[in-house]
């Protein structure tokens, strides 16, 4: 009888592990990476631990370490994601102002290429950040994101005088992905470190809010990954994940995820629904996030017919990857106009012969003047 | 010696106690004076599952994970659900622990469809509230909790946020929580942790 039970016991595991390994199989490189990762980290294969430090006005995440196991193309490569405060022991407000992201070794201290990171991204609790100033009608308008950080914009700071105010014990998230476009050789380990710039609350520092705009283009929803489309033969989406998708007012399905086949190529998107105005303000900064083969991105005021910034994207030559990508940032700043519109045009070039993926956002900083008003009134305590 | 022992251990067993205190208390707003001003969580007009009156002595020494949804909610509320029933199993049996969901479609969520969706979920009704109140009254909960709601443009959905907040004893908010996200969880269950410990 025992014998039979144990029989049966082995037999039942020998099915589950089938199962779970064929279904393990057909999971795309993406799902793979989340299921490695969390393995590695839930058994303690690797580090998993979060080495936060605040000092010297700078709080800097190292993560656990993430293992590179393969090629890795945009939004696939292990992750991981936690929420933070800059100092959870004091509520003191602050401004940040600078935003770093490197590939580091494992030992935490040597410098790795900038080729493994994918994107690093900061978001803020629009719940949390807005009631605090009774700005309450501002949460959900837009998703919180406060910037991203990608291959080719790994470090940018604000013009001098701006920056985003935060309480020090408020919550923000950050989520960063490696990318591997090129090694294919053993598996090898990296962290990411993360860093924000901040200074003490000052009265003459000018608030700026952060509005992401960018590049949706049209796909078939029945048929999302067979790409090409009937609307538009140059597209599909990638990879599926879901976050990127969306569905416009006719109900059309738009994605600013989608695959570039080999050769030039121009998209443009109207982005004036994405700016929101409300008022007339000044636009102080733009981080870029671009894709290998993007070649331009131009933010363009189509009522005036004026090209107000156009990033430049270097590829490298020898490999996939972005060299650098151009950022903009004034002091003085450029105006946008409620009653304008705006416009993303994208030029590509893909020269590797075989099918990419694309994404094309400009994080745009403007002026905050409503905040900049309670702030003004804002007593700090002493 | 042995008081040095004693000492040592009792430091000892002090420093690994999880700290409720370093838990900031996040609910604060700057009035108009640009001050920041604390305040509690208050109830007044909801009514939960069971047709009864939720009122301030309600969550009075409790530990509430609070959120807002809607029972015919698409996107976010299901997989928001699975992790609150999750949530709400672990500490079954602290008493201490309550969950209150707040419904933001009170035309359509009656005491019955919320009574109904509550017993799906197999918590019992003094574990999880469902409550419901005027469209005008949960706004301003919501305002409490530091989050608002809004419809969307097709009318099939409301924006709301996936966020849950945490309430101690004191009803104030002392940590917001990412609830679809599996690290966020961890912490949120850390935290009530600490609170439980902290308490006894």
């Amino acid at each position: 009888m025992k014998s039979k039970v144990l029989k049966y016991s082995v037999l039942l595991l020998l099915v589950a592990i089938s199962i779970g390994g064929i279904y393990y199989l057909n999971l795309s490189n993406r799902h793979k990476a989340i299921i490695k990762t969390r393995v590695n980290h839930t058994l303690g294969l690797v580090d998993n631990t979060w080495n936060i430090k605040t000092e010297n006005n700078k709080t800097s995440l190292i993560t656990p370490t993430l293992v590179v196991d393969q090629i890795y193309k945009s939004m696939e490569g292990p992750k991981v994601m936690r929420s933070f405060q800059i100092d959870s022991r004091n509520d003191d407000l602050v401004w940040i102002t600078s935003f770093e992201t490197k590939a580091i070794s494992t030992n935490e201290v040597d410098v790795l290429s900038n080729d493994y990171v994918c994107h690093t991204n900061i978001d803020f609790y629009d719940g949390e950040h807005y009631a605090r100033w009774n700005l309450n009608e501002r949460i959900g308008q837009h998703y919180p994101r406060l910037t991203s950080m990608s291959n080719g914009i790994e470090n940018y700071e604000f013009p001098e005088g701006f920056g985003f105010p935060v309480f020090s014990n408020e919550n923000l998230f950050l989520s960063t992905q490696t990318l591997n476009h090129n090694i294919k050789s053993d598996p090898f380990s990296v962290k990411h470190k993360v860093t924000l710039g901040y200074k003490p609350h000052s009265k003459t520092m000018k608030p700026l809010q952060s509005k992401t705009v960018f590049v949706m283009l049209p796909y078939d929803a029945k048929n999302p990954f067979q790409g090409p489309t009937e609307n538009n033969p140059n597209m599909c989406l990638p990879v599926e994940t879901g976050n990127h998708s969306y569905q416009n007012e006719e109900g059309e399905s738009l994605t600013g995820h989608w695959v570039v086949f080999p050769g030039k190529e121009q998209y443009s998107y109207d982005i004036t629904h994405q700016f929101q105005l409300k008022d007339s303000t000044t636009m102080h900064h733009i981080a870029t996030h671009l894709h290998p083969y993007a070649e331009t991105l131009m933010l363009k005021d189509k009522t005036l017919d004026s090209v107000l910034f156009t990033a430049e994207a270097k590829n490298y030559t020898d490999k996939i990857g972005l060299k650098n990508v151009t950022s903009f940032s004034s002091k003085k700043g450029v105006m946008l106009y409620p009653d304008h519109n705006y416009e993303l045009i994208l030029e590509t070039n893909n020269t590797s012969g075989i099918n990419q993926d694309m994404m094309a956002s400009m994080f745009v900083f403007l002026y905050d003047k409503e905040m900049d008003e309670k702030l003004k009134a804002f007593k700090a305590k002493k | 010696m042995k008081r040095f022992l004693v000492l040592i251990i009792v430091l000892f067993v002090f420093s690994c106690k999880p700290n409720a205190e370093e838990l900031p208390v996040l609910s604060y707003k700057i009035n108009a004076e640009g001050e920041k001003e604390t305040y509690a969580i208050t109830y007044s007009g909801f009514t939960n599952q069971d047709g009864e009156q939720v009122l301030t002595e309600t969550i009075k020494d409790k530990i509430v994970i609070a959120n807002f949804f809607f029972t015919r909610c698409p996107s976010i509320c299901p997989p928001m659900r699975t992790q609150l029933i999750e949530i709400a199993n672990e500490f079954l049996t602290d008493d201490a622990v309550l969950l209150i969901s707040h419904s933001i479609d009170p035309k359509n969520d009656t005491i019955d469809i919320l009574k109904n969706y509550s017993d799906a979920t197999e918590i019992p009704s003094s574990k999880w509230l469902f409550v419901n109140s005027s469209e005008g009254n949960t706004k301003q909960q919501a305002a409490q909790f530091m989050t608002n709601f809004k419809p969307n443009e097709t009318g099939t959905d409301f924006y709301h946020s996936s966020y849950v907040a945490l309430v101690d004893k004191q009803q104030q908010i002392r940590g917001f929580y990412n609830i679809l996200i599996p690290e966020e969880i961890t912490r949120l269950k850390e935290d009530i942790q600490k609170f439980l410990v902290s308490s006894n």
